[in-house]
């Protein structure tokens, strides 16, 4: 299939409505700025957000440029398998905040990482540092890769300028407004594109023939007839019970230590505030995946009845494709701005939440003394040269950099999950323990996975590639190691253990809204030793050839 | 069931309900799948899956927050209890916003 057919034949109007859109964006970014006073402001939007604004950034934090490019595609290769595999990603949010989001927000934290320093220390701190920043710089690349691509492929700009513009005029915009700048503009970017994903999908199932088409997410059930005729296991399970108990540990349990995510959630207005983000979020975010399904069953559907097949590289670009084919060119043009809104709206929520590991996190642990307003000036330099280092880093990105988001899902489940979730309901759970799971996971699902020591690596095919037959393994790990050397830890820790534990229910208790400390809540080890029995056939599970 | 209790098994209650809504795969696999099963012209399953998956969490995270604001208003009044008692202890140490940035030297507060 020839490449030309991606593109818009009016070059001017796509590059019209991208400017606009960026016009929009900068002159939100400038009216931010003036109410940005101190580091709360910038990192954290001065704690001043309301539920339906928060969501719909959240949301739009987490709807990247898969949403509108590669989800359509997987759908188009994996069929049922990856709609399973999507759809327990609109968890994120809602055990995050049920976990510890909640209760990060009451402590005041910015981020995860400050939690993990006030409780284990830091070097727990550092180690936490590392593996969010590997997964947000992962995740960052992609996204810069991604929008350089629209550019290149949908408007047929050449790659490498398009990807130096494109960064540094997202840079640009979100340094200028920081976290209150970043969250009106990714609540924006979140309407653009669900009426960029809705409005059209509605107009190309109407002309594929769907019935319902009002309601495009769940409109389309007349078409399956058509579609087991030409595709007779488009709804099969396909792979074994082992794949969805991995989908679980690998996805579920990683997309809740994602340090992004949880920054959304602290610049809530109030407590309350944050936990009515989580049905918001879930509203918006169904509403995009449901509307995504039905993107990939309608570019199955196009390319069957047209008895066409599409290549797995031209899959990524279906949106755009059937766009073009049912509807005016004005609307791929505004579907672009979707998909772009969708790019950089991730890149921001990533941009903030690395910048502020490195200028609060790391630089409040190395210059304490530091006062808020140099602190400022260190958040808008780490801002911006966040995003520079990333776009010199995406113009030649290492190969272990742009393995899948997926993978990196897995790492965080396997590194950073254990050590946030058991900290903030155990007083049990100390440094050591912490530490240990945290570096002792990680390095065994890096060293397992098939991208380095590709000998030694566990699974075959998308389970491999993706991390999920190595977290079924480190997962359990993680959590086995840091219950067992905390407790271990205690048996031999000296008098002054005891401190540590008063500081821990400190804490602890204090972070769950308990104003008087008892010394004896979240300090039992019954649960956890009944967790770590419950991973443990997860882990044989996993240890078994696949 | 006091405060401290009821919110452990709220926390692992709503875990398990957000899972059973958004990981539907496990009961198409244990119940078995059959493509001639519809509903609204969707394979039972499939429809199920989209379904639970939004609407089916969005359920769940619109009753944990009717049951969370219950939670914290019992912490409240425990908490007052507590104060009024002055037998369970030391105050606890929250606003560590500003706390994180003084201790910022001597690393931990565990």
């Amino acid at each position: 299939m020839n490449e030309i057919v991606w593109q818009l034949d009016n070059l001017w109007l796509g590059i019209g409505v991208t400017v606009a859109v960026f016009f929009l964006y900068y002159a939100v970014a400038f009216y931010s700025r003036s109410s940005t006073e101190n580091t709360a402001d910038l990192y954290v939007a001065g704690r001043s957000i309301g539920p339906v604004m928060n969501s719909l950034a959240a949301a739009a934090t987490w709807m990247s440029v898969a949403t509108f490019l590669g989800v359509v595609g997987l759908i188009q290769q994996l069929h049922m398998p990856f709609v399973y595999m999507w759809i327990q990603l609109i968890l994120s949010v809602p055990l995050l905040v049920l976990f510890y989001g909640a209760m990060l927000w009451r402590l005041g934290m910015f981020t995860s990482v400050s939690f993990v320093r006030v409780r284990y220390g830091q070097p727990a701190a550092y180690l936490a540092a590392v593996w969010m920043l590997l997964i947000m710089l992962m995740y960052m690349i992609g996204q810069f890769v991604g929008v350089a691509k629209v550019f290149e492929v949908l408007l047929g700009l050449p790659y490498m300028p398009s990807l130096i513009i494109s960064a540094l005029v997202i840079t640009g915009y979100i340094t200028i407004g920081g976290m209150k700048g970043a969250t009106y503009n990714d609540a924006i970017q979140m309407v653009v594109m669900l009426l960029a994903l809705l409005v059209p999908l509605a107009a190309i199932l109407k002309a594929l023939g769907a019935t319902a088409y009002a309601f495009p997410p769940l409109g389309y059930g007349n078409m399956t007839d058509v579609m087991l005729a030409e595709f007779p296991d488009f709804f099969s399970l396909k792979y074994d019970p082992r794949f969805y108990l991995a989908l679980f540990v690998a996805l579920t349990l990683g997309v809740l230590g994602l340090p992004q995510l949880a920054q959304r959630v602290l610049t809530s207005a109030s407590l309350k505030a944050a936990r009515r983000v989580v049905p918001w979020f879930c509203l918006w975010v169904g509403l995009a995946f449901s509307a995504t399904y039905a993107m990939g069953f309608a570019g199955v559907y196009h390319f069957a009845t047209l008895g066409q097949e599409l290549p797995p590289d031209a899959a990524d670009k279906t949106t755009l494709l059937l766009n073009l084919a049912y509807n005016p060119e004005w609307v791929s043009a505004f579907v672009i701005a979707g998909v772009l809104a969708a790019g950089v709206s991730t890149i921001a929520g990533l941009m903030i939440g690395v910048a502020t590991i490195i200028a609060h996190d790391i630089l409040g642990m190395l210059k304490p003394q530091l006062d808020d307003r140099k602190r400022l000036r260190w958040g808008y330099i780490g801002l911006a040269g966040t995003g520079i280092v990333s776009l010199l880093i995406s113009l030649n990105p290492p190969a272990f950099l742009i393995v899948s988001i997926f993978w990196a899902f897995g790492l965080c489940a396997s590194a950073i999950t254990p050590m946030l979730v058991l900290g903030a309901w155990s007083t049990r759970i100390n440094q050591v323990g912490a530490f240990t799971g945290s570096i002792g996971a990680g390095l065994v699902y890096i060293v397992v996975s098939p991208y380095v020591f590709s000998g030694v690596a566990v699974g075959a095919g998308i389970s491999a590639k993706l991390g999920f037959a190595a977290a079924l393994i480190t997962v359990p790990l993680g959590f086995i190691l840091t219950v067992a050397v905390s407790i271990g830890y205690e048996k031999i820790a000296g008098p002054g253990y005891r401190d540590v534990i008063a500081r821990a229910h400190e804490l602890v208790e204090g972070m769950h809204g308990w104003r008087q400390i008892s010394g004896l809540r979240y300090a039992g080890s019954t649960w956890l030793w009944i967790l770590c029995a419950l991973w443990v056939p997860v882990l044989v599970w996993g240890l078994a050839p696949w | 069931m006091g405060a401290y209790k009821k919110e452990a098994v709220m926390t692992v209650g709503f875990f398990v309900a957000y899972l059973l809504m958004a990981h539907t795969a496990p009961w198409a696999i244990l119940l078995g799948i059959d493509d001639s099963v519809r509903m609204f012209g969707y394979p039972v399953h499939y429809f199920i899956a989209i379904f639970l998956g939004w609407f089916g969490v969005l359920a769940v995270s619109i009753a944990w927050n009717i049951c969370a604001d219950r939670l914290e208003e019992e912490i409240e009044r425990e908490n007052d209890a507590a104060t009024a008692d002055n037998r369970c202890g030391r105050p606890a140490t929250t606003g560590y916003a500003e706390r994180d940035t003084q201790d910022s030297s001597t690393g931990r507060a565990q």
